[in-house]
């Protein structure tokens, strides 16, 4: 039994890593998810089960505050994840099929800057930025700091995609793409 | 292990302190909110730069900009490396 011997559940220590990181991540939430059903208001007093604090989420004083805040999050997250996965598929689509084009290197850097820039740095960038040229500070500044934070990241598993499928997708393109754009019916792309 | 795995994981490896280092670096939140009063990041330095009115935002401008040198100097070195493995390789 030759696999056997490679079974990594074999290997000395397997069983405590495994526990020990699985404890470490996970404790955590547990710990939270178990307060978050606790009737008393102080996190170290247990009272008993009780749904107090969920219903005081959408009913209780501070739920305006929870639903404006909640309305936000979701504008601000279909906007720019509809807004810089569209740019990302451009930048992919112009960067894989480009072919070598000058300043290459340099572009792709561009496009995955805010990846390798400290988030805090790009924070403190853009609001400087905004300050400078007299834009208030509002959903709109969230908004636009939002996509182009976001863009490496639609373009990274993007551009993986087309260039993993490079030669079929050009294939298929030639067959499929008329010359005005329009892709021709399903049943032409195999 | 030295000869056959660290060799075969080296640049994932890597590739991974990167991935991890330059967040950590940057990172205010969770310092914030577990590391207490007393133990400062520079994520968190920065930040307070820009909250309320008691910050300085030259000096944040100053420190973040001085945390991007740091990072960018790092990138440039692992970029310098990544190519000349790259070459040997051939």
């Amino acid at each position: 039994m030759a696999s056997k011997q490679f079974d990594i559940k074999t290997y000395p220590g397997f069983k405590a890593m495994t526990v020990l990181c699985l404890v470490v991540i996970y404790a955590p939430l547990v710990v939270v998810t178990f307060y978050s059903f606790n009737a008393s208001q102080s996190l170290t007093n247990w009272e008993g089960i009780s749904l107090r604090w969920y219903a005081d989420v959408f009913t209780g004083p501070e739920s305006s505050k929870f639903k404006q805040a909640a309305k936000n999050s979701f504008i601000i997250a279909i906007v720019a994840a509809t807004v810089s996965t569209t740019i990302a598929t451009l930048a992919a689509t112009g960067m894989v099929r480009g072919g070598k084009f000058k300043f290459r290197a340099v572009s792709f850097g561009l496009i995955n800057l805010p990846l390798m820039v400290p988030e805090i740095v790009t924070a403190v960038a853009t609001l400087i930025f905004f300050n400078s040229i007299g834009f208030d500070r509002g959903i709109m500044t969230i908004l636009l700091a939002h996509i182009a934070f976001c863009i490496p990241f639609a373009y990274l598993p993007i551009s993986a995609r087309c260039t993993g499928s490079k030669t079929p997708l050009s294939r298929q393109h030639r067959i499929c793409m008329q010359p005005s754009g329009r892709l021709l019916p399903r049943s032409c792309y195999h | 292990m030295r000869r056959v795995l660290l060799p075969a994981v080296k640049p994932g490896a890597i590739a991974g302190c990167i991935l991890v280092f330059v967040p950590s670096m940057g990172s205010f939140l969770a310092p914030d909110l577990l590391g207490g009063a007393k133990n400062f990041m520079i994520g968190s330095l920065i930040e307070e730069q820009f909250k309320g009115n008691a910050g300085n935002w030259p000096f944040g401008a100053a420190a973040s900009m001085i945390l991007l040198t740091m990072v960018l100097i790092l990138l440039m070195l692992f970029a310098r490396q990544q190519a000349k493995a790259e070459k040997a390789e051939g």
